[in-house]
């Protein structure tokens, strides 16, 4: 009998056991997770682009489910499983949306993935909603469990019965507002402008016709989640060196004896990723009749230098590792122009530097609607201009891609390429190999802090042009550096036409993935029955207690008597 | 997930109370005045349970377990014994009468406060979880523990019990710091919320069972029920 007792304590103990071990699965009813969309765009004659709708309220599945499944199902893939005729194959079998799992760093494979993804994704239209999300440990073990859900796959008869009855299924809901077209008054994009004036300062009329030279970049990023978007090269470098040079220049023309006869204007220009469509607006401005303020006379520019992407280095065939500077221009300069002159001294700086550069002269393509490089914009309006970018193409898929990130970025070549600049510009504007020597040898050196700060602060958020209008952080942090180092800085709102557009951009850029537990329908009625069943159970119970009670109590005082 | 889950759990709780009134014998003995009387008395004695926490315990909001302070709070329990107590006093008529209904009072006032509530806001919505069904689960077990614990207080205060007097007050002690044992296995084991309940069902079983034994060695009878 005690034994009897024994094994019994035994068996009460394993199943508490069985138990506990129970527990460890999926019981959260639902869960959130952030998710970042795909992005949106429309260009001029109705063409649009990218995923066009963001709710979702269905199943979810893997990639891995059979086709037949997967219609009108949300379908979950992770990046390494994600190709071209992957995501073909689930377009065309009714996927009702996609949510791309994507890992907190990429691999060299992955970032290949992701471009090649960006080159046809975002310029074709999808009428799902496409979703990423960052990888976790929770989502991943919601993707296992998926991925082993039976239903999906094939299984006998009774084991579809069975799964129909107790299988977990996860209903994929998100719920935000629909898209909205973005007008001028929801976002408003600004260029940012300031200028180094240069000349006798005691004469103002002398000061007015001194010749003036633009250095520009566009601050915006571009990618395939417009929320994943943080463009730290393309072109966050680019405004990081314009910020690190007007910061250097600023100091020379703050002493009277340094003081060139060449006044600069650095300009921060909104929607670049758009057909440089904000240096367009600031040009039409320009030309424009009437005064305004901060207004230049467009004759008096001797020339303007792009700044984009700056921050690595391409490699440009199997021999050349770093390929260097890279001067784009739609014109090649002629000897007497100033332009001319400068790309002379930039080919001397580098060389002496041991920095490979190369002139690429390419020719503004008018049959098409979009520009190349952004000095193209100048050039149409007939002021001589170059692109500097470490990018030999401006096809180039790193140009616009999400795996731009801080990581992307090469500090050292950064820095090297600044310091180019900056030593070509000084030496064109004094013109004398002391003078130029003797400042970059002196405190007036690139810092390596400045642009580490900036840098971090332009790549912490993404950039994308929907993101960013006059109010955003970055722009008065940028503001707030044009004030300190410049003069007659201002912020210029760039105008969007309510009639025919030449882009336009939507919201809903982020949303909240909601994931419930439910059962099938057929589940309840099991339920159902089951609780009927324990309710007769304790029905039977009670009407019979004494008898129950009886037999038990006779037990426990015999098994007492027993071993006593 | 749906409103029929929210049946199913509704049912699954509050059968087996009806049950217990309607075929343990209690419907026979039209005691129903006294046991609306039980429920408000439990409400009152609930009321005052939260003035008593609210003055000595203010700030109820911190998070880390500390077994002294949960056992002080748990101590307030001791109202639910001496209401218990109180209703059992007010009914008269037959011992297993008394603490039949003083337990099922007790249980299904406590069911219609705590429980309903959450399972109306929650086994209705759209997501499943197993949550509702171990409430309901749960509720099952506090009857068999009220009344047991109205047994054993009943069992106290008779005269002819004495012998078992020390054993009693354990079981009682038990019953009260309940929910302050299930605390610790939580925090320490590690208890899930299947195997917490099958525990609580387990304990629950134990004290009934021994409560029950005393009754029927001190010379105590079941109803018989006429259904």
């Amino acid at each position: 009998m005690l034994g009897d007792l024994r094994k019994q304590m035994f068996l009460i103990i394993g199943s508490i056991l069985v138990f506990i071990g129970y527990h460890g699965r999926i019981v959260n009813a639902s869960e959130e997770f952030q998710v970042y969309r795909m992005q949106q765009y429309d260009l001029p004659f109705g063409t649009h682009f990218g995923s066009r709708s963001n709710q979702i309220s269905m199943e979810a599945r893997t990639i891995n489910s059979k086709p037949s499944f997967i219609s009108r199902r949300c379908v979950l893939i992770k990046l390494d499983d994600f190709t071209l005729e992957r995501y073909r194959i689930l377009t065309s079998q009714y996927a009702g949306s996609i949510i791309v799992i994507l890992p907190a760093n990429y691999t060299e494979s992955q970032r290949q993935t992701i471009k090649s993804l960006e080159a046809h994704l975002l310029h074709e239209s999808v009428k799902i909603p496409v979703y990423f999300i960052l990888e976790s440990a929770r989502i991943n073990e919601y993707y296992d469990y998926i991925d082993n859900d039976k239903s999906s796959q094939d299984s006998s008869a009774f084991q579809v019965l069975v799964d129909s009855i107790i299988s977990d299924g996860f209903q994929f809901v998100i719920n935000s507002p629909n898209i909205k077209q973005l007008t001028q008054s929801d976002f408003q994009a600004v260029n940012l402008q300031g200028k180094l004036i240069g000349g006798d300062q005691s004469d103002p009329n002398k000061a007015k016709r001194i010749p003036t030279i633009i250095i520009t970049a566009h601050y915006d990023a571009f990618g395939l989640a417009t929320s994943m978007s943080n463009g730290c090269d393309s072109n966050g470098s680019g405004v990081v060196a314009l910020l690190e040079l007007s910061r250097l220049l600023s100091s020379l023309y703050s002493n009277s004896k340094t003081i060139p006869p060449l006044n600069i204007l650095f300009l921060l220009t909104a929607e670049g990723k758009f057909n440089y469509y904000g240096l367009k607006k600031w040009l039409e401005e320009q030309s424009e009749a009437g005064e305004a303020v901060g207004k230049i006379d467009l004759d008096d520019i001797q020339f303007a230098i792009c700044l984009d992407s700056l921050g690595k280095s391409t490699q440009i065939s199997d021999d050349v590792e770093d390929g260097g500077i890279f001067m784009h221009v739609s014109r090649p300069p002629k000897e007497g122009q100033a332009s001319f002159e400068f790309l002379k001294t930039l080919e001397t700086v580098a060389n002496k530097a041991n920095v490979r550069f190369e002139l690429n002269h390419k020719k503004i393509n008018l049959a098409s609607d979009v520009l190349a490089w952004e000095h193209e914009r100048f050039s149409l309006s007939k002021i001589p201009a170059m692109t500097l970018s470490h990018f030999q193409s401006h096809k180039d898929s790193d140009r616009n891609t999400m795996t731009d990130k801080i990581d992307n970025i090469d500090r050292k070549v950064l820095m090297r390429n600044i310091k180019l600049i900056y030593q070509s510009l000084i030496q064109y504007i004094y013109k004398n190999d002391d003078v130029t020597n003797y400042m970059v040898n002196s405190d007036l050196d690139i810092s390596g802090d400045f642009v580490s700060s900036w840098m971090e602060k332009i790549c912490f958020q993404p950039r994308t042009a929907s993101l960013i209008n006059k109010n955003h952080p970055l722009i008065n942090l940028f503001f707030a550096h044009f004030n300190r180092y410049m003069q007659e800085s201002l912020r210029q709102l760039v105008k969007i036409q309510a009639k025919e557009p030449e882009f336009v951009l939507y919201n809903e850029e982020e949303a909240t993935l909601v994931i419930y537990n439910v059962k099938p329908a057929a589940f309840d009625f099991f339920l159902a029955m089951m609780v009927s069943s324990y309710v007769g159970l304790i029905y039977l119970a009670i009407t019979n207690f004494d008898k129950l009670f009886g037999f038990l109590n006779r037990k426990l005082s015999s098994s007492k008597l027993k071993s006593n | 997930m749906t409103f029929l889950h929210f049946i199913n759990c509704v049912g699954l709780a509050s059968a087996p109370y009806f049950l217990t009134y309607k075929y343990a014998g209690l419907a026979d003995y039209n005691v129903f005045w006294k046991y609306l009387q039980t429920v408000f008395l439990y409400l009152f004695v609930q009321f005052s349970k939260m003035m008593v926490l609210a003055t000595f315990f203010p700030d109820m909001d911190d998070s880390k377990f500390n077994v002294l302070i949960e056992f002080l709070k748990i101590t307030v329990d001791f109202g639910d014994l001496i209401g218990l107590y109180v209703a059992m006093t007010q009914i008269a008529g037959k011992c297993e009468i008394k603490y039949l209904v003083a337990g099922v009072g007790w249980a299904s006032a406590e069911l219609i406060m705590t429980k309903f509530f959450p399972l109306w806001s929650g086994a209705r919505g759209a997501e499943f979880d197993w949550k509702y069904i171990q409430i309901s689960l749960d509720s099952n077990i506090t009857l068999v523990q009220y009344i047991s614990t109205a047994l054993l207080i009943y069992l106290y205060n008779r005269n002819d019990t004495t012998r078992y007097t020390r054993i009693i007050i354990f079981l009682i002690a038990l019953c009260c710091y309940r929910p302050l044992i299930a605390e610790i296995l939580i925090h320490t084991v590690g208890l899930g919320s299947w195997s917490l309940i099958f525990c609580k069902a387990l304990f629950t079983g134990f004290i009934g069972l021994i409560g029950l034994s005393l009754f029927y060695q001190t010379g105590g009878s079941f109803l018989k029920s006429s259904r």
